[in-house]
């Protein structure tokens, strides 16, 4: 099984080196105002900063590309249904296609733009992030340091379970079990033997975790960090230029 | 800084489990007859709420989601804030109330005679609310975002027909399975 968590790509450069929040909030502002866009002119100068920025992070075409991969059928279908009309006979319509193109066009910025800050940002570093942004959420009694913990501990466990899922399967197909035949119920009711090792498995895991983590005093309260984020001037300049631009697009200022 | 502690770091450890099962669940495709595959993701989630009951399994979802919605490429076609304008987004919203729903009715069953039938009617319980969220969140985001005049029905005509053979596949066996893994859920706590 192929899971495609591993998607950062490290590196120095100046896209590498920025604060988490900074990237985090800039795509928000980006998305949001992708959403009320209408200008071909805006569009075409928001996919060129995208490029810049993958050129900034020397971030390779193909890694890129295939990032992208899962929005390509829905950009071709979209295209394909825009541009062609089956009302009185087949044809082609220009305006259509255009309508089409900026859909697609709008879908590679937004898909493009979320994809570089996995490409570019350590899971580590992107969870600090996210667990500072949701401070405020805390006056709400939310538990904001604990969710942050739950992130990191979820991200940690995906491919242990990925292994874990592929050893069982192997294990119960030696004794003889089959998951491709049959119908629709028999097909279900085969994962039962590789369920319940599964979780039975997991369950062990987890407990010996969270013994662990008692064991290590770990209450979530007071949390310190090894690597501590701190805004520089560089990142405050890119949050405020952002939202100033945003403010502008979404007001209308800028068409 | 004000400081809030609800979870023991026990339920931490096992929320932050099935949000990644829920995770790996949208990756495991298995070829079925009469369509491409299906994956085990609405699988997790009722055993997420069946398991850890109402709050903490709708917790678990959550935790799920904003990993996604973070950039991680966990959801079925990537992740990232603009998977929010997806028509398909509505059926990971929905998830999180199934999981309350599914976890909320599972565990009036406990200590009941009848616990089988119990778990069943959670998971199908579970199952409409997917498929109301879903399919409502569908109709908005065509209808308001892109476009594409569609209709209701014709949503629901394309998306029943190909989800609900497995998806009803899964409750009855979330609903075999679930009773047994909550026990020893319960049995590991008190140990």
């Amino acid at each position: 099984m192929q899971i495609p968590i591993g998607s950062y790509v490290p590196g120095d450069s100046a896209v590498h080196r920025a604060d988490p929040r900074a990237k985090l909030l800039v795509t928000f502002f980006l998305v949001a105002a992708l959403f009320t866009l209408k200008s071909w002119y805006l569009i075409v100068a928001l996919c060129t900063v995208m490029m810049l920025v993958c050129v900034i992070a020397r971030i390779n075409v193909r890694t890129f590309l295939r990032m992208l991969k899962p929005v390509l059928w829905i950009g071709a279908f979209t295209l394909i249904v825009n541009s062609f009309s089956f009302v009185g006979g087949f044809h082609f319509i220009l305006p259509g296609f255009m309508r089409g193109m900026f859909f697609v066009v709008r879908l590679f910025v937004v898909m493009g733009s979320t994809a570089l800050i996995t490409l570019t940002t350590s899971p580590v570093a992107l969870t600090d992030g996210i667990a500072i942004m949701m401070r405020p959420l805390a006056r709400l009694r939310v538990p904001v340091e604990d969710v942050a913990m739950m992130i990191s501990i979820g991200i940690r466990f995906i491919p242990t379970i990925a292994e874990e899922i592929d050893r069982i399967i192997l294990a119960q197909t030696a004794r003889g079990a089959t998951f491709n035949e049959g119908s629709l119920l028999k097909r279900a009711r085969a994962w039962i033997p590789v369920l319940i090792p599964l979780f039975v498995g997991l369950f062990r895991r987890a407990d010996a975790l969270a013994r662990s983590m008692d064991a290590r005093c770990y209450t979530g309260i007071g949390r310190t960090h090894l690597r501590e984020l701190k805004l520089k001037l560089s990142d405050v300049a890119l949050m405020v230029v952002s939202g100033l631009l945003f403010v502008l697009i979404v007001g209308g200022v800028i068409r | 800084m004000q400081q809030t502690r609800r979870f023991s770091v026990r339920t931490l450890v096992y929320c932050a489990l099935f949000a990644a099962l829920i995770a790996v669940g949208a990756f495991i495709q298995i070829p079925a007859p009469l369509m491409d595959y299906f994956t085990l993701q609405f699988l997790f989630v009722l055993l997420a709420g069946m398991v850890l009951g109402p709050y903490k399994g709708a917790a678990a979802v959550l935790v799920y989601l904003i990993i996604g919605l973070v950039g991680f490429p966990v959801f079925a076609a990537g992740g990232g804030i603009s998977y929010v304008l997806r028509p398909t987004f509505g059926y990971l919203i929905g998830f999180v109330v199934t999981a309350f729903i599914t976890g909320w009715i599972a565990q009036k069953g406990d200590g009941k005679n009848r616990k089988y039938m119990y778990y069943v009617l959670a998971a199908f319980a579970g199952m409409i609310a997917t498929y109301v969220i879903g399919i409502s969140y569908k109709y908005l985001i065509l209808n308001l975002y892109t476009k594409e005049t569609t209709a209701l029905w014709s949503i629901i005509a394309v998306a029943l027909p190909l989800e609900i053979p497995s998806d009803f596949a899964f409750c009855l066996l979330t609903a075999a399975v679930g009773p047994r893994l909550r026990k020893i859920f319960l049995e590991s706590e008190n140990a």
